[in-house]
């Protein structure tokens, strides 16, 4: 299994992990309309992406070029690019679909929670890392691993 | 931009004209072994400077290593 594989699977269980607490914190309770209200919830869920963050860079620093090892090539730019590209589209049709869900469903109201925009905000880095991360494994183990 | 099947001879030549590891082709030519081996199962097709870099190291030409199928 080349390095990175590993980075792609090690970056996947992180925006998981994070995108699991996000879920579970904006969806518990009634989050959505006491956004303002509540400070320890805002908090925490910023904590929790500063840690998807640290993930990133932790993972940065041990994959990191090293003298005499050759960690990539032009195939793993090949596919890098791919999975952006693939990446990119997935999350604009999830903000595009979940944007659309939300007109539907206060169109009548007139307003949407603010708690909604930062819940696209944040899930918006997270279904990107989400996304390139699991399409660089789908095309490394389609080309091979 | 469709990409066209490239069949190659690298596995053979490399195992019986030249008798390198994948490891040593690769550390020669400058890439991983998992592109190695992605190679010689013609599931990548290489950029015109690795297949150049192959075909220096195992002796051949590239009409030799590889075909448009």
């Amino acid at each position: 299994m080349s390095l990175k594989i590993k980075h792609s699977i090690y970056s996947l269980i992180i925006w998981f992990v994070v995108a699991i607490f996000l879920i579970i914190l904006f969806f518990s309770g009634d989050t959505i309309n006491t956004w303002g209200d509540n400070r320890i919830k805002t908090l925490l869920i910023s904590a929790l992406f500063f840690i998807g963050y640290v993930g990133n860079t932790v993972l940065w620093i041990i994959f990191r070029k090293r003298k005499n090892k050759i960690v990539k090539d032009e195939r793993d730019d090949y596919i890098s690019l791919k999975s952006t590209s693939a990446g990119f589209i997935t999350t604009g049709v999830y903000i595009f679909t979940l944007t659309i869900t939300l007109y539907i469903k206060y169109e009548n109201a007139g307003s949407v929670p603010i708690a909604w925009v930062w819940f696209i905000a944040y899930s918006l880095f997270i279904v990107s890392y989400l996304s390139t991360s699991a399409f660089s494994l789908i095309y490394y183990y389609k080309s091979g691993k | 931009m469709s990409e066209e099947k490239i069949k190659n001879n690298i596995r053979i030549i490399r195992r019986g004209k030249v008798d390198i590891t994948q490891d040593e082709l690769a550390h020669f030519v400058g890439c991983t072994r998992q592109t190695i081996i992605a190679l010689e199962k013609e599931k990548y097709n290489p950029s015109l400077s690795l297949a150049i870099k192959i075909a220096h190291i195992l002796d051949v030409s590239i009409d030799e290593l590889f075909t448009l199928e």
